[in-house]
């Protein structure tokens, strides 16, 4: 089904939309959040919340591409989960690795964290990765927004795993230079 | 324009002031709200939705380009590289002579591995009917870069129909294009399998990048030959989205060059 009639049944509040989006889209949700949580169980759980916030935010919008808005959704509901459930010890993740990744990059900690303006810093994200180019740029997103192994990238792109992880790192790189020059303490 | 300026040293300004120190956390939640556009060609990228459309003029080689290629095939000329003797007569035999004349193909072969060999050949009997490709969908280029088997016999390759038939050696037995897939390396092996349990090793390379792959009588001798073209669609720059090109010619008897 299309997504624009999926979309449609969410505004006539017909239930059969949480089950096509569910035929459409649980392949690709469910990567998204189990390479967060690293459960399947959790992961599930991720997506039924994901299946919920889209009923219930789908009235007002009107997303052009499902994929990307639902993608969103399950992507914010994994990460609280993780932190919810390591709370107190950190469990090996594609996103812990990731932290770990930016952590090398960023020398301010995570304890000041909460002062920066995030929708400021979102569109700054968005302003540097429009500057790379093509592939740096999908690459950079499969690892910290889709939390895709390197392995996978490096399978997806036809690369070395070795090439990719070069690439990542000089990104992380340029980013943190991009980020000082807008203003930002990195 | 100057307002838009002092606003955005305004922001900076703020930002410094605040000392607002970014943690790889925020960092992270902060990806999570890039814009929805940028997601769309990663989206592509990551596979589900990718479809890279084969561009028509890969499949022909330039002119210049094969004329280069065939003196220098004539300058190798004597370098060919195999060809194990004493391999099965026909492809359309049964099992178990395939399987000995594989075998005895293997032992001369000096191939890298046997059981390559053996996979190459128990790949024969398959020719005869009609190919299972439940697995390959020419819209799925995951599948196409995981796929084992005969590719001229996946019928969803792109431009298959270029090399499906061939008789590299004239000997009246088809020949075929033989991929196999290692999904530790995420490498595809590509051979040429003549059908009569003479195989010839081509190339192993990353499963993405799909070949291309032409026959005709390219270098000028009556024969054809088989030229094969290693395409890196994910580089944007021409010169480097194809960078391997192997010709592989019949000199005379079980003789072969790939250059």
């Amino acid at each position: 089904m299309e997504d624009r009639a999926i979309v449609d049944l969410y505004w006539a509040r017909d239930e059969k939309a949480i089950k096509e989006t569910e035929s459409k889209y649980s392949k690709y949700l469910s990567t998204i959040a189990y390479n967060i949580v690293t459960d399947i169980m959790d992961a599930q759980e991720c997506l039924n919340d994901t299946y919920l916030h889209a009923w219930n935010a789908m009235p007002e919008d009107r997303p052009e591409m499902l994929s990307t808005y639902l993608g969103k959704f399950t992507r914010n509901i994994a990460i609280d989960l993780y932190r919810k459930k390591t709370a107190s010890k950190r469990k090996a993740s594609e996103y812990t690795l990731s932290l770990d990744e930016l952590d090398e990059c960023i020398s301010g900690g995570n304890n000041v964290e909460e002062t920066v303006d995030r929708s400021l810093l979102s569109k700054a994200i968005s302003d540097f990765l429009r500057r790379r180019s093509e592939e740096k740029r999908n690459i950079f997103i499969c690892r910290y927004f889709y939390c895709d192994s390197a392995k996978d990238i490096a399978s997806k792109a036809g690369m070395k795993e070795s090439s990719v992880r070069s690439i990542l790192m000089r990104e992380r790189d340029a980013l943190k230079a991009y980020l000082r020059k807008e203003g930002f303490e990195v | 324009m100057k307002d838009g300026e002092n606003r955005t040293d305004e922001i900076k300004d703020e930002k410094r002031n605040a000392g607002s120190h970014i943690g790889s956390v925020m960092l992270m939640d902060a990806m999570g709200d890039i814009d929805e556009d940028l997601l769309k060609g990663a989206d592509r990228f990551r596979g589900g939705k990718r479809k890279k459309k084969v561009k028509a003029g890969y499949i022909a080689l330039p002119l210049a380009g094969v004329a280069v290629l065939a003196l220098a095939i004539v300058t190798v000329g004597k370098m060919g590289m195999l060809m194990p003797k004493g391999a099965a007569e026909s492809a359309m035999v049964d099992g178990a002579y395939m399987n000995e004349a594989c075998d005895e193909a293997a032992i001369d072969s000096g191939f890298e591995t046997d059981s390559f060999m053996e996979e190459v050949c128990e790949a024969e009997p398959a020719v005869t009917e009609e190919a299972d490709l439940g697995t390959v969908s020419g819209d799925d280029i995951k599948a196409l870069a995981q796929y084992t088997g005969n590719v001229d016999e996946a019928y969803d390759w792109p431009y298959y129909t270029y090399f499906e038939g061939i008789d590299i050696d004239s000997d009246g037995k088809t020949d075929h294009i033989y991929r196999k897939y290692d999904a530790q390396n995420d490498t595809a092996k590509y051979s040429l399998n003549l059908g009569n349990g003479n195989v010839v090793e081509i190339v192993e390379t990353y499963s993405y990048a799909l070949p291309y792959i032409v026959v005709g009588d390219e270098c000028g001798y009556e024969k054809d030959d088989l030229v094969f073209r290693l395409t890196y669609d994910s580089e944007k720059y021409p010169a480097k989205a194809a960078d391997e090109i192997y010709v592989i010619s019949h000199i005379q008897g079980d003789e072969y060059t790939v250059w």
